[in-house]
């Protein structure tokens, strides 16, 4: 029997964010697929069918453990238990990648179930980057880190989170896991340029790329753009993607649908069109990193 | 105006009060821009964690969910999230305080059942994702208790868990789960469960008194001939060859040792 584990994702490849009603689809067929990514807090118990299901699709496919809830961009020391059980999936499905988030999600012993933009500032970066030296440490290898949803602008802005996350790289090694819609919605939020964003990262560290849709959501006379990954990516966050791989050259794309989401097909298709436009765009770039 | 300086703590402190609160603040000067939009920025990371709960919430007690309906298990939900700030790390964990919320849950008085079948599908969400093992055959375990059976001790599957209601809550859940119309008429009898997950699908199993005893006596480490002394106790008519024989369909046994 084959193992992926060795094997890296293609850096021209696709892949869909994998959910439970898709299990049986991606061991029967997922054409075209290069990788599944799951969501590790979804295989932090100890067996029953989540373990048995991917234990199989592992087999077929190479593999990306995203982890969410770490709170990495939080103020408090990360919580030993959950890294620990990082750890355990990590150790269990020897992934191509690991990736993580500049976000946190728990604070003081409330944990907020959610992705949270951490303050922009030089004392936050440092410990950021302890958090990934000691993430990257426990886990024996580099993690991606993936760029934020905002929904506020912070009052203060010490460091750019472009800046932020090419120093998170460059001081830790990690890499960037860019998620060209997580940077759409928040230049419409909070009021930035998407392209100069896209066109400010590190293109060397990014080994990964996510797309994914979000809703339009209306507060008053206020739209508010909000990541909820439950519908095709829009055109402006495709052409995000194509701009980077101009820039950069082929990495890794990745679709995810979280919301309410359509069978396995319908979302194998949103990522090999995704593929192509970063095929068409990537493999003319100059240079790859 | 912001504070000046504006340090990390209070953007970690303003957004997480801002969320937990029962009502979205007024005003929240840690961040820029028109005010209308920075109160719907507020609103956006409020509603997400809400609504994420809730989905939480409603994955975990899908037979609660069905016995109160939709529209009240929304407000059930935020009633939950309201009472006390969430602080299990894992999402699977959030409706392990449940329970014991509905127990002082006003509104649900009149449905006394109700936490014993949260208690259920709490049972139910644990063996789903318990550790793997492979439950013995008779034979097996009479070759492993060898000469002496009567001194054997058993290990349970690391799915068994063992429940007690005064209530059919097991039935009730059975009905709620494959949410059958119509009334249900149930005596208030008490029912004794066991969740089990021997192999991939979760099992929930109605226990005589006397099954329900011997299985708690083993859990708890004694040896067989006290596990058949607990299950004379419960009922002092149990035939010990059909507590066994309760056991051994259950697949609660993974390993017989002699101490």
């Amino acid at each position: 029997m084959s193992r992926f584990s060795q094997n890296p994702i293609p850096a021209l490849g696709a892949g869909i964010g994998l959910k439970p009603h898709h299990y049986r689809a991606a061991l029967d067929g997922a054409d075209g697929l290069d990788f599944f990514e799951v969501h590790a807090e979804n295989f932090m118990g100890d067996g029953g069918p989540p373990h048995r299901w991917l234990a199989a699709i592992r087999e077929t496919r190479a593999l990306s453990v995203h982890g969410v809830y770490l709170s990495i961009g939080g103020r408090n020391d990360l919580d030993k238990d959950h890294l620990a059980r990082l750890r355990r999936v990590v150790d269990r499905y020897d992934p191509a990648i690991v990736s993580e988030h500049l976000a946190w999600s728990a604070d003081g012993g409330v944990f907020f179930n959610d992705l949270i933009a951490p303050p922009l500032t030089s004392a936050a970066l440092a410990r950021t980057c302890d958090h990934v030296d000691e993430v990257q440490e426990a886990l024996g290898r580099r993690i991606l880190i993936e760029n934020p949803s905002s929904y506020l602008a912070p009052a203060t802005v010490e460091i750019p989170e472009t800046d932020f996350l090419n120093e998170l790289a460059r001081r830790t090694g990690c890499g960037i896991l860019l998620d060209v819609n997580n940077v759409y919605v928040s230049a419409f939020n909070i009021g930035f340029d998407a392209e100069c964003y896209i066109d400010a990262i590190d293109a060397g560290a990014v080994g990964e790329i996510h797309v994914a849709g979000h809703a339009v959501d209306r507060f008053d006379d206020v739209v508010i753009r909000v990541d909820d990954h439950g519908s095709p990516p829009p055109p402006p966050v495709l052409a995000l993607l194509e701009r980077f791989a101009r820039r950069a050259g082929l990495r890794p794309v990745l679709f995810e649908w979280d919301t309410r989401p359509p069978a396995l097909d319908a979302l194998a298709q949103e990522a090999l069109a995704a593929k192509e436009i970063m095929r068409a765009a990537g493999e003319g770039a100059v240079h790859a990193s | 105006m912001p504070p000046d300086p504006l340090t990390d703590d209070m953007w970690y402190d303003a957004l997480g009060a801002a969320i937990l609160a029962k009502a979205s603040p007024q005003a929240f000067p840690m961040a820029v821009g028109d005010e209308k939009r920075v109160e719907a920025g507020v609103l956006v990371y409020r509603n997400n964690v809400r609504a994420a709960y809730s989905r939480a919430l409603a994955d975990a007690f899908p037979a609660v969910k069905s016995l109160v309906g939709e529209e009240f298990f929304a407000y059930l939900a935020r009633a939950y999230f309201d009472h006390a700030p969430p602080r299990a790390r894992l999402v699977a964990r959030y409706g392990d305080g449940l329970p014991a919320f509905l127990e002082a849950f006003e509104p649900v008085a009149h449905l006394p059942y109700l936490p014993d079948v949260a208690r259920l599908e709490i049972a139910w969400l644990k063996a789903y994702h318990a550790a793997e093992a492979t439950s013995l055959a008779p034979a097996d375990i009479a070759a492993a208790a060898g000469e002496n059976p009567d001194a054997a001790r058993a290990r349970l599957h690391p799915s068994a868990q063992l429940l007690e209601s005064a209530w059919p809550a097991a039935t009730i859940w059975r009905r709620a789960r494959r949410e059958q119309k119509g009334a249900l008429k149930l005596d208030a009898t008490p029912e004794r469960v066991l969740v089990i997950r021997p192999e991939s699908a979760v099992d929930v199993r109605l226990l005589s008194p006397g099954a329900h005893a011997a299985l708690g006596a083993l859990a708890a480490g004694a040896t067989f001939s006290d596990a058949v002394e607990a299950a004379l106790g419960a009922d002092a008519a149990a035939a010990p060859e059909a507590v066994f024989s309760e056991i051994m369909a259950a697949g609660a046994i993974t390993k017989v040792f002699l101490t």
